[in-house]
């Protein structure tokens, strides 16, 4: 089992919000969304929306994330697949813990169910809690994001015997990590890109290897 | 001024195209060619599930993940061609494999087509099914005996762990003749097996028990495969065993593969200690280079370093190399020295 991941997040020092209107003395930002920063910061402000496409090797997936009006909470919806054949259907909460508007830092924590296919197949409940640390830098926004994924396994043997079949089942939790680095770039209001670097760990302690993706996100408030 | 400008494009394009191989090792100052008389091709759905699952957990994740697609690439005639290149090894023999239990089946057929895709460099060893061999005996063998009159075909696999029949199995002695009467050899696999559902005991395992065949059978040659090798445990296992029948016997001959893999042997001592051993007991001139590639991208080139460094170290003198690398191949096997 693994502890909880830690989430750090390195801000880029530089002058933010230059396209953005005067700090507000309510720590809510103000103006337009965000998408890149509430995307990569993994909670949108009250009333707003984003939405993720992501691309690469070895993950693919969506992701959707909605303000909520409760305790600023988000509702979060996730599907990720490594190789279209190791699949997460995720869904869950979740929240700005820190935010300064020019650094973001948020938990998450979602649960729901994977399979993977193929000759390493398996299946069964899953959960996972992530940490986000993202930071507005204007157009720029670079962000870390540590998860770690967990799923409950349920192995069943037969035994064949003379008195007739014995089923036996053994339960146990395996643990997938995985370490991300972006940089979103706004391209104009309610669409960015990201490019990043993946370092998930299948099936520790084998050794993975690292990956790399790019996003297209969406976004905008009601 | 066009010469000006296409000298510089040439040269990138040749840069950037792909090098020719260079075959051969460096081993005391002089190059040897290399033989690599255990390779391994296939189908990967001939094997079954549960290593399938095994050779699965092996790859490099999230590869694991499609190991049919990533191992496609490398059990191909195509695939080994690649990996005997980037290592330098001039020719190397393909096993048919006859286990469907354990690591699965090669049939003779796939391994004929895939020697003749590079006939000059590729040689086939064939085998046969021995797990209905009281009720099949005469159609395995004969179906082995057309496959040794095929091209290429040099000698006979066997692995009595993985095929699940005794080592000193009495039922078999029309397969040791036609072995002698053929002048093929046998290779065996000796020593414990990781993968699932091998059949661990000593009978099986323990080139020991094979002895009174070695004896009954002196026109057979009898290659032992890994040196008895404990793989289960990492361990030298029935190295001295095999050693000793190799001194004793002058139809035995022996094969370090796989045992000094990276997985296998993390520190290389064991590599050393038997290439130690088998220079010790003078029987040099019968010990066979082989890998158990491809396994992996890189392993062949991998292994044949870890072998020639486990040569120097244990003193081998570059003829001493030379005569394991390639000149031994062609005297058991009855073919041509290899071109360097």
């Amino acid at each position: 089992m693994s502890p909880l991941s830690l989430l750090l997040v390195f801000a880029v020092s530089a002058p933010a919000l230059a396209e953005r209107p005067p700090p507000n003395p309510d720590p809510r930002p103000m103006g337009p969304p965000d998408p890149h920063l509430d995307a990569l910061a993994g909670a949108s402000d009250l009333g707003d929306w984003a939405v993720s496409l992501e691309a690469g090797f070895p993950f693919f997936g969506a992701r959707g994330q909605v303000a909520l009006p409760w305790a600023g909470l988000n509702a979060v919806g996730s599907v990720n697949s490594a190789l279209f054949t190791d699949t997460w259907a995720l869904g869950g909460v979740s929240k700005r813990w820190v935010d300064t508007h020019r650094v973001v830092l948020s938990g998450e924590i979602l649960v729901g169910g994977t399979i993977r296919s193929g000759d390493l197949s398996r299946r069964g409940p899953a959960s996972q809690t992530t940490l986000r640390l993202a930071r507005g830098h204007g157009r720029v926004v670079p962000a870390l994001t540590l998860s770690s994924r967990h799923v409950l396994l349920t192995d069943v043997q037969e035994i064949q015997t003379a008195e007739g079949d014995v089923v036996q089942r053994s339960r146990s939790i395996a643990w997938s990590p995985v370490a991300s680095f972006d940089v979103g770039v706004g391209v104009c209001p309610g669409f960015a890109v990201s490019a990043g670097l993946d370092v998930p760990w299948f099936d520790p302690p084998g050794f993975s290897l690292p990956g790399a993706h790019i996003n297209l996100i969406v976004g905008g408030w009601k | 001024m066009v010469e000006r400008m296409i000298t510089p494009i040439l040269t990138l394009l040749l840069g950037c195209a792909e090098e020719a191989p260079v075959y051969g090792v460096s081993f005391g100052g002089e190059r040897l060619p290399v033989v690599d008389m255990h390779l391994h091709q296939g189908e990967w759905n001939l094997i079954p599930e549960s290593t399938r699952r095994f050779l699965a957990s092996r790859f490099p994740a999230p590869l694991g993940l499609i190991a049919e697609s990533t191992a496609e690439g490398s059990l191909n005639a195509e695939g080994v061609l690649e990996q005997l290149d980037e290592a330098g090894v001039i020719q190397g023999a393909l096993f048919a494999v006859y286990a469907p239990r354990t690591v699965g089946v090669a049939t003779n057929e796939y391994v004929a087509e895939q020697v003749l895709q590079d006939p000059e460099r590729l040689f086939g060893l064939g085998s046969l099914r021995l797990d209905d061999w009281n009720n099949d005996a005469e159609a395995q063998l004969a179906g082995l005996a057309a496959t040794l009159e095929k091209p290429g075909f040099i000698g006979i696999k066997l692995a009595h762990a993985h095929q699940h029949v005794r080592l000193d199995d009495p039922r078999f002695d029309a397969l040791w003749s036609l072995a002698a009467a053929t002048g093929k050899p046998v290779y065996l696999h000796t020593g414990s097996s990781p993968f699932p559902n091998t059949a661990q005991d000593a009978a099986y395992t323990d080139p020991a028990y094979f002895e009174p065949i070695i004896a009954a059978y002196p026109d057979a040659q009898f290659i032992l495969g890994h040196l008895g090798y404990d793989f289960i445990n990492k361990e030298v296992g029935a190295l001295d065993t095999c050693v000793e029948l190799a001194a004793r016997y002058e139809n035995v001959w022996l094969e370090p593969s796989a045992l000094g893999s990276a997985g296998s042997d993390p520190t290389g001592a064991n590599l050393l200690t038997a290439y130690s051993a088998m220079k010790g007991a003078g029987v040099i001139d019968r010990v066979v280079y082989g890998s158990d590639g491809p396994q992996s991208p890189g392993f062949v080139a991998e292994y044949l370093e870890r072998s020639v460094a486990a040569m120097e170290g244990a003193g081998y003198t570059a003829e001493e190399a030379r005569a394991v690398l390639s000149l031994n191949f062609a005297a058991v096997f009855g073919v041509e020295p290899a071109p360097l």
